[in-house]
């Protein structure tokens, strides 16, 4: 007899030949090769960090390890010191960075301290570094105070730009320093330097700089001498009287006033006493003695 | 006409469609086995054609997956059970996928029964314009008259074989020439309409889509005959398993087809009966050993043939080489008979040149060509398909020749009836009332 053998039928069965299309298809393959993981292992860990317990949980853990770290001895600032700066600008600078010493590196910002002391008005730039030995050695720059201004908030000290440095109580204080006076001075302090420096031969009897209608200038001298300088053009103005002065030495003479407010015809006004005297001399005939 | 190629315009569709996906199947279901070839389209190498369609140069594609498997439930090339070609199909179909690593969903397959059946058409009209446009082609297809061959057949191919232009005859691309009457001589292949359903409803069964029915001797054709024999005309006769098929080309195209139902498993059947041997040896011994030209030596050349009963050791037989020779020569001689009878009936005798390739699994058997020349009295030779890239060794061979036709068939396809446009006054009334009936079914 012959054996029976049922041979088995090579031909895959509908729904095997049907899942290994699907599987052939490229989308399909890559949904159950990477997305369905990804998206399983995505929402584990979604799941797990959005309860409330683990949050605080590692929140505390964080804070403890960081705490740990930024206690270590080398991180601790145990010192400020402040360079280049005078005693009472220094005690501003300790008050502005308000830091209670021992503190940790890691719980200051330096740059945020760098901009508190620069926001102080004598401070012109300030350098803040860490050095070794837990010394936060700040160096700073101090505004120079170039002149007085009186205004109606009071006296005050301006740096070359115009900056406020500082208040002062009485003008003697800063004697050395020349004065601004009037509304809109200190907006225009550098005019005023140079014009200052063009007066440098009346320096003795130089009063002050008035800025009159927040627009011009008027140098007040001593004997109550005054010259009006124009709006455009005063430096030059300036220059003319001052060569006038150097040939005809006119500010010395009797001159209250000096009006160069029109560039085409400066206008002397003489004292009382000096146009009766000129008055009386042009009334007496040639060759007779005054 | 119109309404009669909607299936292939259909089909050519999808083809495009799988072009540019760039993966397409091929499916040769035969009565001996089932092949499926699974082809990679190059992408960068598909040149749009001027008209806009996608076409490839020959070469452009590789195959990237093959297999084969015995067939069952086909015979004579036609469907014959529905179930278990289903399940040849799909055994091919998942090795070929397999080997390929990618999902097919469109395949182009190959009908080799069903009675092919050539008509010669003819077309004539007058050139409005005196130069041959794209829509003149259409035209002159359009009005070719097609023969009354039967309700129950359907148009597979339509080929556009010859143009002339006022009695110039002999051109392949009349577009753009001047003259005053175009003319087509168009090669119209029918086959019986209930193989292609059955073919339609199985692969539609695999979850597959059809991209292209491609008759099988036209498919074996492209793939076995070399350029030179195509162009001068030659006959390929694919001697298959159940049908045996042959096609005449000349100048590219083929010009007739038909197929003879005979083939390799009559002699199997041969051998079975007159040799008393169960059909599975019986195919063995005729792979084995067969033959056609029997010569002295053969007389000694014994063949044992276990027997039947297997348990008796002792029992065994032995036949001559000669035997075997002798049962499998006369029905082989039949066939070709049978083959030439349709080679005298196409016409063949008055081509160029009358170049017989003999392809198919059973042109394998040794002395085939000798016994051609013989029977047919011309000059045979044995074709195999043209090689093609990534094709596996395993495949090359003579009987793969329809697959690889196929494939050749996919990336290049020639000008069919359908391709071209159809002029607007044919197609006008027929859409004005599908849209009124439309129109009267939803409102």
């Amino acid at each position: 007899m012959l054996p029976v053998k049922v041979a088995k039928d090579p031909a895959p069965s509908r729904i095997g030949y049907r899942l290994q299309r699907l599987w052939l298809t490229p989308r399909f393959r890559w949904m159950c090769r990477r997305g369905v993981p990804l998206t399983i292992f995505a929402a584990a860990i979604w799941s797990v960090a959005s309860h409330p317990a683990v949050q605080s949980w590692s929140t505390a853990l964080y804070t403890d390890l960081r705490g740990q770290i930024a206690e270590h001895p080398e991180l601790m600032i145990t010192k400020v010191s402040v360079g280049g700066a005078s005693p009472a600008v220094t005690t501003a600078i300790n008050g502005a960075l308000d830091l209670k010493v021992p503190v940790s590196s890691l719980d200051v910002s330096l740059p945020d301290l760098r901009h508190r002391i620069e926001a102080l008005d004598a401070v012109k730039s300030a350098d803040i570094r860490l050095v070794s030995g837990g010394v936060l050695d700040v160096r700073v720059t101090e505004r120079e105070a170039a002149v007085v201004w009186r205004s109606g908030e009071g006296l005050q000290l301006l740096d070359e730009q115009g900056i406020r440095v500082a208040s002062v109580s009485t003008r003697s204080t800063r004697a050395d320093l020349p004065l601004l006076v009037g509304t809109g001075a200190g907006a225009h302090v550098d005019e005023a330097l140079k014009l200052l420096r063009m007066a440098e031969p009346l320096q003795s009897r130089m009063r002050g700089l008035v800025r009159v209608g927040e627009r011009r200038w008027d140098v007040i001298l001593d004997r109550d001498q005054k010259i009006m300088l124009p709006e455009i053009g005063a430096e030059a103005a300036l220059g003319r009287i001052m060569a006038l002065h150097a040939a005809e030495d006119i500010l010395n003479r009797d001159v209250v006033l000096v009006d160069m407010r029109d560039a085409r015809r400066p206008i002397l006004r003489l004292s009382d006493f000096a146009i009766d005297e000129l008055r009386r001399l042009s009334a007496t005939p040639e060759g007779e003695d005054a | 006409m119109s309404t009669l190629f909607e299936a292939q315009r259909a089909m050519r569709a999808r083809r495009e469609a799988a072009l540019k996906r760039g993966v397409v199947a091929v499916l040769d279901i035969g009565s001996a086995k089932v092949a499926c070839l699974v082809l990679q389209f190059a992408a960068d190498r598909i040149n749009a054609a001027s008209d806009g369609r996608p076409s490839l140069t020959h070469g452009a594609f590789r195959v990237i997956g093959a297999a084969t498997t015995r067939s069952r439930g086909v015979e004579f090339g036609e469907i014959a059970a529905m179930e278990e070609t289903e399940r040849a199909i799909r055994t091919a179909v998942t090795a070929a996928q397999k080997m390929a690593q990618t999902r097919v969903d469109h395949v182009i397959a190959c009908m080799s029964g069903g009675e092919p059946r050539s008509y010669g058409l003819t077309g004539e009209i007058p050139i409005e314009n005196g130069e041959v446009t794209q829509l003149d082609v259409g035209r002159v297809l359009a009005a070719c008259d097609v023969p009354d061959y039967g309700d129950d057949r359907e148009a597979l191919h339509a080929l556009p074989v010859n143009f002339a232009i006022d009695h110039r005859t002999g051109l392949s691309d009349p577009r753009g020439q001047v003259g005053g009457r175009l003319s087509v001589d168009m090669h119209l292949l029918t086959v019986d309409a209930a193989p292609v359903h059955n073919l339609l409803q199985c692969v539609r069964r695999c979850d597959l889509e059809l991209a292209g029915l491609v008759a099988a001797p036209y498919a074996s054709g492209i793939s076995a005959l070399v350029e030179d024999e195509q162009e001068l005309g030659a006959a390929c006769i694919d001697i298959g398993g159940g049908t045996t098929s042959l096609s005449i080309f000349v100048k590219r195209h083929m010009i007739y087809a038909d197929s003879v139902a005979m083939g390799g498993h009559h002699i199997t059947r041969d051998i079975c009966q007159g040799l008393h041997m169960p059909m599975a040896t019986a195919e063995r011994v005729k792979t084995l050993h067969g033959g056609l030209m029997a010569t002295g030596l053969d007389d000694r050349d014994l063949i044992e043939i276990p027997s039947a009963l297997e348990e008796f050791e002792s029992d065994r037989r032995q036949i001559s080489r000669s035997d075997l020779i002798g049962v499998i020569r006369p029905r082989m001689e039949e066939i070709l008979e049978e083959v030439r009878m349709r080679l005298d009936a196409s016409g063949f005798e008055y081509l160029p040149s009358q170049r017989v390739v003999i392809t198919g699994g059973s042109s394998q058997i040794p002395g085939m060509e000798t016994l051609a020349q013989r029977v047919l009295g011309r000059q045979a030779r044995i074709g195999k398909p043209l090689r093609v890239q990534g094709l596996p060794q395993a495949a090359t061979g003579a009987p793969f020749s329809a697959a690889v036709g196929l494939a050749l068939h996919a990336s290049h396809p020639q000008d069919e009836c359908w391709d071209f446009a159809i002029p607007a006054d044919r197609m006008g009334s027929k859409r004005v009332r599908r849209a009124l009936r439309w129109f009267r079914e939803n409102w």
